[in-house]
């Protein structure tokens, strides 16, 4: 997730025909093919995507996914802007950005209903509340800066009286001591920091009058209005959501196939991972999703974040959001 | 360049210095156990600083094939990259010394390129390009320039009795290229291709940083990095620094092979530019090259633009970059904004240049008074210099903060080698004949090397300088991103972090053409200093 971005300045590559499962040579599902720009590396954060590719999901639907690694300068916005990738995920406050300066995008679903961005520090910081942050040194990377600003704004602190300072997605300042807290996910580095016997605590931001759905399905305006393009929209979340149902009941396969499959060589611990997959669900699986599906973005949940939106400086409409997809995807069911 | 052995290649591969082999151990061995001792006895930052024995330990239990793996993918792009980027350079070093017309503007381009930020183009080249040719591009423009100007060099630096011998039996151009020119240039260019073999392959490495790779030394860097396995995190530091090393190593016996017959030959970037604009100035004509080279640049940015159909959103071209600094009513805002944060940039490059080169020749005469020392630690700052700096942040912030301290030894870290080689081999090429006669006359070592071999050196000190003045840029921004968040270099990220891509463009120009400032102002100070130690 790009929220670790410290150059975010764009977007990713196509991964190399040479890359893709040999299947697209046997023939070509009937709605073609497509390219899903991953929000991040690959790793559990797209567990559902993975299952979706290898339990033949995609190709039950007709269509054929490029699942492309994103990573700390990739940004799924101009990647899916110019062509190189139908769908694309990214956090809502990025998205809302680029839509305020003139990126013809929808954002077609989210993946978290609630988000995980967390201010994390060692438990012996005693940082209990919002309050404690006054006085410390707080790690900060560039792109979350403007989530950050608003989450001080929000909860009545000085910005003057944090000492920020930027960070990348290598938490091991907070480990020897530099700096006193760090920005996170809780599904992610939480996990990450226990699973090497850190005791950490965090700070929910969305406990602390910061709601707001996070890590969205994103295409442009004009793929919804073409007919052909718009279906396969529809069918790779079709996939996606049936893969996404299995990822929720069984961490153990997420973290199988990410370690194993997709992720394979590029040192991921299996069970950081899978306790990582496992603290998604949380995040995904709501009232809301129990009786809409997942993904689904209700209008209070919209209204919330757009209000968060806004704390932040960022202005975004209503129209932004679109659970148009999402409706032809479940067809009045709740499961697939 | 003139025949110092007839000995055959092979004759010449014996006579490999076994004791430098020893010195270049000796040394290793001293910094593994310094380091060794220093997490033992020191800090170990709170258990954030392993020890070179727990980084071997780490190595051995993850196995050799784990790095293999993701080292040899990351060597392949390297190598494209380098074989892409080198060949394009000798091309072009071809064209513009056959055609003096086009030789500046190639330079210039190849100046430009040396002087883009690879941190704001990097995310580009994702957008430009599929599959792993965005990390190919990188490695081959962390290489084109030094080759460029190393050829360019080597090209021009020929022995004019040899030209006249071909004119006189009826050679032309062409035959003046191919059969004198071409051969001499050998050791100047294989002096390029030696550094270029490192930085191909640290420009490979952040390219797969950046993401949107699926294996690679770069990636296992980030989910390293991320899962806290910071012994591991070491460890890919150590692979990608063995890996240049090798590649250096590899190289420089390439080198000794083919031209036998050449001494070393200093690394002379921006000697080749140098040797031109040093003519008797005239200025009417430097001012027009001047404004025909802005005007390619701002062509060249334009048309990749289009012609990639980078989408407008994103890719913002001059016209824009030039409405967001006069826009009527953010104009104003945007100008001082700007200039808050170049006045950063200046100040911090201008700090890291100066202890990075003050350092660079102290060391220098040191390696020269003691060739001990210089065998012993050449090959150990060779290693350092391939590391790539976003793994050591963590370390840097630690042990040296985030106030000018870090940025100072940030763009020291990154100004430091390339002045460290040229100047150390500069101080070797001292004439031989020079040497002698104060040897003659009595005259110390120290005092031969104040009276003689630093003033010989004086032009080698400004190719270093120039070739390091960008590089400095590039260690203040970084030092911006991962220490101060202050200047340029914070707000190329920021400003990408909230689509505001006119002002990460805006930026972008900015500090290139700062880059491409410095670099001519140091050939400025250049021409008048050694015309005063020339009269």
């Amino acid at each position: 997730m790009d929220r670790r971005t410290f150059i975010k300045v764009s977007a990713a590559a196509l991964a190399a025909p040479a890359l893709v499962t040999s299947r697209a040579l046997a023939d070509t599902p009937k709605l073609g093919k497509i390219a899903y720009q991953l929000g991040w590396v690959k790793n559990f954060q797209f567990a559902g995507e993975y299952i979706a590719d290898a339990n033949k999901y995609f190709e039950q639907e007709g269509i054929a996914v490029d699942l492309l690694a994103g990573g700390p300068s990739v940004s799924a916005e101009p990647i899916v802007i110019s062509g190189k990738a139908l769908v694309g995920q990214n956090s809502t406050d990025n998205t809302a950005n680029a839509v305020a300066k003139g990126a013809p995008l929808k954002i077609i679903g989210t993946n978290y209903q609630k988000s995980p961005s967390s201010i994390i520090s060692l438990t012996k910081t005693g940082l209990k509340a919002p309050k404690d942050l006054l006085g410390k040194t707080v790690g900060i990377q560039a792109n979350n800066q403007v989530v950050w600003n608003a989450f001080l704004k929000i909860n009545g602190i000085d910005p003057a009286s944090v000492n920020t300072v930027p960070a990348q997605h290598d938490f091991t300042p907070l480990v020897s001591g530099e700096l006193d807290a760090f920005f996170g996910f809780s599904n992610d580095d939480v996990v990450q920091l226990r699973q090497k016997g850190q005791d950490v605590s965090y700070l929910l931001m969305a406990d602390y009058g910061y709601p707001m759905f996070n890590c969205n399905y994103l295409v442009t305006e004009e793929t919804l209005k073409d007919k052909a393009k718009r279906a396969q929209v529809v069918a790779f979340m079709r996939g996606a959501i049936r893969g996404w149902q299995e990822a929720v009941k069984n961490p153990a396969l997420s973290a199988q196939l990410t370690v194993d499959v997709y992720g394979k060589g590029n040192g991921l611990d299996r069970a950081a991972q899978e306790k990582s997959a496992a603290a998604t669900n949380e995040l995904m699986v709501t009232a809301d999703t129990e009786k809409h599906g997942l993904f689904w973005m209700t209008d209070k949940s919209v209204d919330e974040t757009i209000a968060t939106l806004a704390t932040a400086g960022i202005v975004a409409r209503k129209d932004l959001f679109t659970n148009e997809i999402l409706e032809e995807a479940f067809q009045g069911k709740t499961t697939l | 360049m003139t025949a110092a052995t007839l000995a055959r290649p092979l004759d010449r591969l014996r006579d490999l210095n076994w004791s430098a082999i020893l010195y270049a151990t000796a040394g290793l061995a001293a910094l593994v156990l310094l380091w060794q001792f220093a997490v033992l006895f020191v800090s170990s930052g709170n258990g954030t600083i392993p020890s070179p024995l727990q980084i071997a330990r780490q190595m051995h239990s993850d196995g050799f094939a784990f790095y293999a793996d993701a080292a040899s993918y990351t060597v392949s792009a390297a190598f494209r990259g380098w074989l892409w980027g080198n060949s394009l350079a000798i091309l072009l070093a071809l064209v513009a010394v056959a055609i003096p017309f086009l030789e500046r503007p190639i330079l210039q381009l190849g100046i430009v390129s040396y002087c883009l930020p690879i941190v704001a183009i990097g995310p580009l080249m994702m957008i430009l390009f599929s599959g792993d040719t965005p990390k190919v591009v990188l490695a081959a423009l962390s290489v084109f320039f030094t080759t460029l100007i190393g050829t360019v060099t080597g090209l021009r630096y020929v022995d004019r009795t040899m030209l006249d011998l071909v004119h006189g039996f009826g050679g032309g151009t062409w035959h003046k290229l191919f059969k004198v020119r071409l051969i001499s240039a050998l050791p100047h260019l294989f002096a390029a291709l030696r550094i270029a073999a490192p930085a191909a392959i640290l420009g490979a490495i952040v390219g797969e940083y950046m993401g949107g790779t699926e294996t690679g030394l770069g990636l296992m860097l980030v989910n390293s990095q991320q899962a806290m396995e910071i012994p591991r995190t070491w460890a890919i530091a150590v692979v990608a620094s063995v890996l240049a090393a090798i590649a250096y190593a590899a190289t420089s016996l390439v080198a000794r092979l083919m031209t036998p017959w050449a001494r070393e030959v200093s690394t002379d970037i921006g000697g080749g530019l140098h040797a031109k604009a040093g003519g008797q100035g005239d200025w009417a004509m430097a001012i027009a090259s001047a404004v025909g080279s802005l005007g390619l640049v701002l062509f060249v940015w334009w048309a990749i633009l289009r012609g990639f159909s980078v989408p407008p959103f994103f890719g913002k071209g001059p016209v824009e970059v030039w409405n967001y600094l006069v826009d009527p009513l953010m104009g104003a805002q945007n100008r001082a904004q700007l200039m808050r944060e170049a006045v950063i940039t200046i100040r911090d490059s201008a700090a890291g240049l100066v202890v990075g080169t003050v350092a660079a020749v102290l060391v220098a005469v040191a390696f020269n008074l003691w060739g001990g020392v210089e065998r012993a630690f050449m090959g150990v700052a060779i290693a350092l210099r391939s590391i790539p700096l976003v793994a050591m942040a963590p370390l840097v912030t630690l042990v040296f903060g985030r106030n000018m301290l870090a940025v100072v030894m940030i763009g020291a870290i990154v100004t430091f080698f390339p002045t460290l080689v040229n100047m150390t081999l500069a101080l070797a090429q001292t004439p031989a004949r020079s040497r002698d006669l104060m040897k003659v006359f009595g005259a110390s070592r120290l005092r031969t090397l104040m009276t003689v071999q630093i003033p010989s050196a004086l032009p080698a000190l400004f190719t270093s300088l120039r070739t390091a003045a960008p590089l400095a840029i590039t260690g203040a921004l970084l030092a911006a991103w991962l220490a101060t968040g202050k200047g340029l270099g914070y707000a190329i990220v920021t400003t990408a972090a909230v689509s505001d891509y006119e002002g990460l463009w805006a930026r972008v120009a900015l500090t290139t053409a700062f880059s491409i400032l410095l670099y001519a102002l140091i050939g400025l100070v250049e021409r008048i200093v050694l015309k005063a130690y020339a009269n």
